[in-house]
């Protein structure tokens, strides 16, 4: 087994959630009503404590601490989707958020579909402990799923506001998602046993009903690749992920050595 | 829309522990469909606890009573009889009277 393969792939799977998981802690205090507030909060732990377990991962494989992994690497080293950094909306959390929530919705629907079909991937991976971590991940991921599910279709079949607000989401999400499925280094293999037409496919084979159900057309635009120079399993990334990085953080690089 | 809905309703929620316990009431949920109280209820009150199985009713589907019609609970004359309590030692005492005197008919009628 090639361990740089491997390397490169549980970085692609940490920083996914780590990212996903940080944009999704900023509602916090800001979700459109309590209850909501509560079960998206859960969701963003649960994000990261999927990265953690992916972190960890890297840890055993002789990579660095764990938490160093996650807090003290740069942009450039990071192998998250683009689509995954992108703010919430406007402003910042402590600043005037105008976060949007069709946006918002339209990317952890189409994140998470994706990470659901890449964890099946996974399950069967030649990598023991990635395998069994996997198929635990992905218990929790269904949960997640139906949650973006049913919001989705809460704004597709609401009010003539919600199902714009959603459609606008849609097309701010859409040119990025390719880059869900760039696999940057790693080659389809034993490790990961998949290619990308594969993950397309699969991924657009439970999308597409469900565009069908709530009478959303499929948008258009290709999502094979990437958008040209924001391949972030490459490491190209947008401002926006130094944004973010500096914020995450800001108190763990206040003291290094501490134990929280 | 055609009619005047609520976009948002009150549901009241039922968690069921294990499948040997009823469910409880917990509190209630605002959601804006049967789906999304189920999903709001899972979060606000089994982020700790564990269930099997939740059940969320729209507040306005529940009929009620009315807590200033006392008469509807009244309990004026002695229901002594429909209480546990009510069977006390003289009642063991005659019942064990009465199955003596059933043994004491059927010596008899094994003597006859």
């Amino acid at each position: 087994m090639n361990e740089q393969i491997l390397v490169e792939l549980l970085y692609q799977l940490a920083d996914d959630e780590l990212v996903a998981g940080h944009r999704a802690s900023e509602w916090l205090g800001l979700a459109p009503h309590f209850e909501e507030d509560i079960a998206f909060a859960s969701i963003a732990q649960d994000e990261i404590g999927h990265a953690t377990a992916f972190y960890r991962l890297l840890e055993e494989l002789g990579q660095g601490k764990a938490d160093d992994l996650a807090f003290l690497r740069p942009a450039a080293e990071r192998r998250n989707a683009v689509l995954l950094e992108r703010p919430n909306g406007a402003g910042t959390y402590l600043e005037n958020p105008a976060f949007d929530w069709g946006f918002t919705v339209a990317r952890a629907l189409v994140y998470d579909l994706f990470d659901t079909v890449r964890l099946e991937v996974l399950t069967r991976s030649a990598y023991e402990p990635l395998a069994q971590l996997a198929a635990k991940i992905r218990r929790e991921e269904r949960y997640h799923l139906l949650h973006h599910t049913t919001w989705f279709k809460r704004l597709a079949t609401g009010t003539d506001e919600s199902r714009r607000r959603l459609q606008a989401g849609l097309e701010r999400v859409w040119p990025e998602v390719g880059g869900l499925f760039a696999l940057g280094f790693v080659p389809t293999g034993d490790i990961f046993p998949a290619t990308i037409t594969d993950l397309v496919d699969r991924w657009t084979a439970e999308l597409s009903p469900l565009f069908d159900s709530v009478g959303l057309a499929w948008p258009s635009g290709q999502i094979m690749r990437p958008p040209v120079g924001l391949d972030g399993r490459r490491g190209q990334h947008a401002s926006d992920l130094e944004e973010l990085l500096a914020t995450m953080s800001e108190v763990y690089r206040t003291a290094p050595g501490a134990a929280w | 829309m055609s009619e005047e809905k609520p976009l948002f309703n009150v549901y009241e929620v039922f968690v069921q522990k294990d499948h040997g316990s009823p469910h409880v009431w917990v509190g209630s949920v605002d959601a804006g469909s049967p789906d999304d109280a189920l999903l709001m209820a899972r979060e606000n009150f089994l982020r700790r606890e564990t269930a099997v199985s939740i059940w969320v009713v729209r507040q306005q589907d529940v009929h009620r009573t009315d807590y200033e019609d006392r008469d509807f609970f009244a309990r004026e004359s002695d229901k002594q009889y429909r209480m546990l309590s009510g069977y006390n030692k003289s009642n063991a005492e005659k019942w064990r009277k009465y199955k003596k005197s059933l043994l004491d008919l059927e010596k008899d009628f094994v003597k006859d």
